[in-house]
């Protein structure tokens, strides 16, 4: 990894932001139990106001984060990184929706107005899925 | 201005020469204060965080010498403004012609009556240093909000005074006892069984002297506005519960030895008016230590030591509208009992305690709820924030604002003048065993941004207006001359009487009024504020 | 040394809650040991706190009040000890102490500061080698003529200029000690110099690197392995600051961490009781200022406008990383020594008074602040206060005596030949 801080190696910027909050999962056992023989799932998530996205990618009831630089956008092709579902928008929208305080009519809205974009919705709603078995 | 050589000469003979600084290096450090920044936006002047310079600042250190000083004040048709710890810009001047008194060295606890639970105690003891000896004594004593480094005393006379643990220590405005208060002319009156001729005590701040709690203080204190006050006697408590301080590791990763009978509750309630329900039966049965409505990101702040671990503790940022409490016993049986008591109301109320299953707090945040720390907490995030409102009604009320606030306060997230806490951030403590509340919003913001300081300033502007149009009780940040005449006509004119007080006892404003009021006929304030 | 977009950053920020003048208030255990400042302890108005000092240095960035000898008076009637940061630091991100050096050293630049006894002994540094300007050529004269060096040694002695001139018998003590366990070392002699400490604290930064790579020069051209140190100040200066000037290419070690690892080969052994109780100060130099500076190369991630993450966390200098237990365990290895603590210890340990130029440019402060360390050791009902520092060694002898107190001093060095005793002792016995 490139990060030359003393110590860590995990992924950078937003994509480390994400890796702290998901890969606590890995701890858990209903996440392990739900998720151990569900299809593995990649999911991107690109944060367009920081440099790093977050490839989250789960399978066999664990999940990984890998940072993935956003610039330049091939670097987030489906082809490049291997997702299943992406998801690109501000690091205050995906707070928004992390936290639920994105109803489903401002979620279309801002996909509509392009604040969002999504590939394989389906895939990216997962990821709201699984952050509900932070403290479970 | 310039401070006159005479002038400085009698004020160094009364405190000593070490104690009377008037240099620019040293007045502009106490011009300078947290949200002065905002107080300036309001009236109009530029955004930075310093007030007028005082002429002088002097460390008085009996009663005697602050008499003195207040008396040379009068003399020379100057103003003085007292404070303490300091902490707020309603300790700042609003003059160029302003004494400042800091109370430092008048920092001895006078008496501590263990078996009349009162302690009194001069304005520079903190709530922490007193602490430490009522524990000896197994009891305890309030602290407001602002943390466990700031006076007693100045919260009890000068200031509001909700805390975190008002369920249990009530608030600083109903633990005044007898009072030791020198007025604006230098007369030094004696409140409440202080002011008895013979043998006067300090257990009853009613009588038989003077019985002017109300007067000199009122809802939201007076704010430097009525003279210095010198002495306090207040209400102490029983301590909670039995405890071990032991604080072990090293800083900021404290650990704590957690009292046995003591127990954190974190109950997302999903809505307000579910929160008010939970909130109403606890305080009904006089279960908590503490019992406070927050935000996400409030209950996530008060268990984290940066803004890592805020945004860390990512079940707790997920909740909707959290309450913390907060039960201790002082024996097993009352523990086990209130245990229960939550236990049953979280059960039928259709609720689940986060506490201990999905989140484990921090060892460490058992000491800092005994010693008040925890609203120091709400610095973590941007460095800076204030509270608009600051409601004493009921619940229902308080809650009521809380929810009114939310598209208010978005209006300025959007514009990203403040920080985006999806409009929610409150605090709010009770107390009187849930007779009475208290909210405030917090608002985090950047106090070096321009435009942060004028989009909080706006915000504060509509909290204030919203306040008085949907009536959702008197904020805090209600002062000076424009806003007490804005707002007293909607209030059976309290603005009318509070000159009448101001001027009964400062006919010549020598006490600064900046965040106080004028008296009648005479306006020495340079405010001139924007409502 | 404070990179100056940071220093004009932070110097706006300051809240002025007041945290800065007291101990982390969870740790607050007495009424009479609750506060961290030995300025506001001494001088009382509000400007000599840290948070003081930080607006200070705002009114100063901001044009509102020009440099002044007002301002140099309250930036240096300070002990540098870093109490405030680490008070401020415990909930907050701010660095009171590097804004005080920081403002020291805008006051040098600018020819207002430092006070002129500090600039007596930066000159003195720069003639003599060391800031009590005695000769240069009888800076080993403390070494006693039956103490073994060798010159072909991989571990170096640096003793440091108080304990070469002032406080001998810590030099001796740590000698011997190194003696009793077959330790081969050497020591530069006459031709060590001084640290730069007093240089650096008193805000000549620039004077201090060329000091800082005089030594690292010389030290490394000897080939060793290994540098041990007695003196707090000096142990900082090369683990903490020498670092941020260049590299340092031989392990720092102060002289406790390395009295346990010999007393753990059992090259040491403690065969004589000494029955004391005593207590241990901690100098702010072996303690909170000993941290090092961690560079950090993360990502700062905003996740909404003003509220930004750092990736990872970075670290916070709050002197968890500073020399505690090894001192500690030292003084408990001592058979009949019984260790008591004060109320104030570790990170937040009340300053002995002695630091940051106050010694010597305001004496009576230096000494109000050693004998309110010292009212405090007393209420532990100890006999002896402990302590690895020949600075605070000094002050707190000269407050001892100044007091009428009965409290003995020693170094930690000293009480740990006195259960060796293969030699005669460091100072003679009274």
């Amino acid at each position: 990894m490139d990060n030359n801080t003393s110590g860590y190696s995990g992924p950078r910027g937003f994509a480390g932001v994400i890796a702290q909050q998901i890969e606590p999962l890995n701890s858990s056992l209903a996440f392990k139990k739900a998720y151990e023989n569900a299809k593995p799932v990649r999911i991107l998530l690109n944060a367009t106001n920081t440099d790093h996205a977050a490839l989250l990618i789960v399978e066999n009831g664990k999940v990984q984060v890998k940072g993935i630089e956003n610039k330049p956008a091939s670097n987030l092709s489906r082809k490049s990184a291997g997702w299943d579902g992406f998801i690109s928008c501000s690091t205050r929208t995906f707070l928004e929706i992390a936290l639920g305080r994105l109803s489903m009519l401002k979620m279309l809205l801002k996909l509509l107005n392009g604040d969002i974009k999504v590939h394989a919705i389906l895939k990216v709603l997962q990821f709201k899925k699984i952050m509900e078995y932070l403290g479970k | 201005m310039v401070l006159d050589k005479d002038i400085h000469a009698e004020l160094a003979a009364i405190v000593g020469l070490a104690n009377i600084d008037d240099s620019d290096a040293m007045t502009d450090v106490y011009a300078y204060n947290w949200c002065m920044e905002v107080v300036n936006q309001m009236e109009g002047k530029d955004p930075v965080p310093y007030s007028p310079r005082p002429l002088a600042v002097v460390l008085p250190s009996t009663t005697d010498e602050v008499v003195g000083i207040v008396k040379a004040c009068n003399a020379h048709g100057l103003t003085f403004k007292a404070q303490s710890t300091g902490l707020g810009p309603w300790n700042n001047p609003s003059t160029d012609n302003c004494i400042i008194l800091d109370l430092r060295r008048m920092n001895k606890i006078v008496l501590i009556d263990e078996q009349n639970m009162l302690a009194v105690v001069e304005p520079y003891v903190s709530g922490a240093q007193l602490q430490i000896e009522l524990m000896k004594l197994d009891l305890n004593c309030h602290m407001p909000g602002a943390g466990p480094q700031v006076s007693p005393l100045a919260s009890a006379t000068s200031m509001s005074g909700p805390g975190f643990t008002s369920p249990s220590t009530g608030h600083s405005s109903r633990n005044v006892l007898g009072v030791e208060w020198v007025l604006p002319d230098g007369q030094v009156l004696k409140l409440g069984a202080a002011g008895l001729e013979h043998e006067p005590g300090w257990y009853s701040g009613d009588g038989p002297g003077p019985s002017l709690r109300g007067i000199m203080r009122g809802l939201h204190g007076a704010k430097s506005g009525l003279g210095v006050f010198t002495k306090v006697g207040i209400k102490l408590f029983p301590f909670p519960c039995k405890v071990n301080w032991k604080v072990t590791g090293l800083s900021p990763h404290y650990q704590f030895e957690k009292p046995e009978l003591m127990k954190w509750y974190i109950v997302d309630c999903k809505t307000y008016k579910s929160a008010e329900a939970f909130v109403q039966r606890v305080e009904e049965h006089e279960i908590s230590f503490i019992c406070s409505v927050l935000s996400n990101f409030g209950v996530s702040a008060i268990f984290a030591s940066s803004i890592e671990s805020l945004l860390g503790n990512a079940v707790l940022a997920m909740t909707k509208v959290p309450v913390v409490v907060l039960v201790a016993g002082r024996t097993r049986r009352e523990f086990e009992y209130k245990t229960k008591v939550m236990q049953c109301i979280i059960e039928e109320d259709g609720l689940e305690n986060m506490a201990g299953t999905k989140f484990e707090p921090p060892s460490i945040s058992y000491a800092e709820a005994l010693r008040s720390n925890l609203g120091l907490h709400g610095f973590i995030a941007t460095g800076a924030f204030q509270s608009s409102h600051g409601i004493i009604d009921t619940l229902g009320v308080c809650l009521n604002a809380t929810k009114k606030n939310i598209p208010v306060k978005m209006k300025y997230i959007n514009n990203e003048q403040v920080a985006n806490d999806f409009g929610e951030a409150v605090w709010s403590t009770s107390f009187e065993h849930g007779h009475m509340h208290h909210a405030e919003m917090l608002t985090l913001y950047d106090q070096t941004n321009p435009e942060c300081v004028k989009g909080i300033a706006d915000y504060f502007n509509d909290c204030n207006a919203m306040d008085l149009v949907q009536h959702l009780g008197i904020p805090f940040f209600i002062d000076g001359d424009a806003r007490h005449d804005w707002y007293g006509p909607q209030c059976s004119n309290y603005n009318t009487w509070l000159r009448k007080i101001k001027t009964a006892l400062d006919p010549a404003c020598t006490a600064d009024a900046g965040f106080y009021i004028s008296p009648e006929k005479a306006s020495n304030t340079t405010r001139n504020e924007k409502v | 040394m404070m990179a100056p977009e940071e220093y004009k950053r932070m110097v706006k920020r300051c809240l002025r809650c007041s945290i800065c003048k007291w101990i982390p208030q969870v740790q607050i255990k007495n009424v009479n040991h609750a506060t961290i400042c030995p300025s506001m302890d001494y001088y009382n108005f509000h400007a000599y706190s840290g948070g003081g000092k930080i607006i200070l240095a705002n009114s100063v960035e901001t044009g509102r009040i020009p440099m002044s000898d007002a301002v140099r008076d309250i930036v240096y009637k300070c002990t540098a000890c870093g109490g405030c940061a680490v008070a401020c630091k415990h909930l907050n991100s701010l660095e009171p102490l590097d804004i005080i050096q920081a403002l020291r050293e805008k006051l040098v630049a600018s020819g207002v500061g430092p006070m002129p006894s500090q600039r007596q002994y930066i000159d003195a540094v720069k003639q003599a080698g060391n800031p009590y300007n005695q000769p240069a050529g009888q800076r080993a004269s403390w070494l006693p003529s039956d103490v073994k060096t060798h010159e072909d040694a991989d571990t170096l002695y640096f003793v440091g200029c108080t304990s070469s001139y002032r406080r001998k018998e810590i030099a001796i003590a740590t000698a011997r000690i190194l003696n009793a366990a077959g330790t081969r070392f050497k020591v530069l002699g006459t031709n060590e110099l001084c640290c730069g400490s007093p240089v650096l604290r008193a805000g000549d930064a620039s004077s201090f690197k060329e000091l800082a790579r005089k030594n690292i020069e010389s030290i490394s051209a000897l080939h060793v392995k290994k540098v041990v140190f007695s003196c707090a100040g000096c142990y900082d200066m090369f683990k903490v600051e020498y670092p941020r000037v260049g590299n340092v290419p031989f392990d720092v070690v102060s002289s406790s961490e390395y009295f346990n690892q010999l007393i753990d080969e059992g090259k040491l052994v403690l065969k004589n009781r000494v029955p004391l109780k005593v207590t241990y100060h901690d100098p702010c130099h072996l303690g909170r200022g000993a941290e090092p500076y961690i560079e950090w190369k993360g990502d700062v991630v905003q996740m909404l406008p003003m509220v930004s993450l750092n990736v990872p966390e970075k670290p916070k200098r709050c002197g968890a990383g500073g020399v505690y237990e090894a001192p500690r365990r030292v003084i408990t290895r001592i058979p009949g020594v019984q260790l008591v603590e004060m109320d104030r210890i570790k990170e937040y340990s009340y300053c002995c008074g002695a630091g940051g130029g106050v010694k010597s440019a305001f004496p009576d402060f230096a000494l109000h602040t050693g004998k309110t360390r010292v009212a405090e050791a007393e209420t532990t009902g100890a006999s002896c206060i402990v302590s690895a520092c020949p600075f605070c060694s000094t002050n707190l002898q000269d407050a001892i005596k100044e007091s009428g107190s009965t409290l003995q001093y020693k170094d930690v060095a000293e009480l740990l030949l006195d259960a060796i005793d293969t030699a005669p002792p460091a100072r003679p016995k009274k």
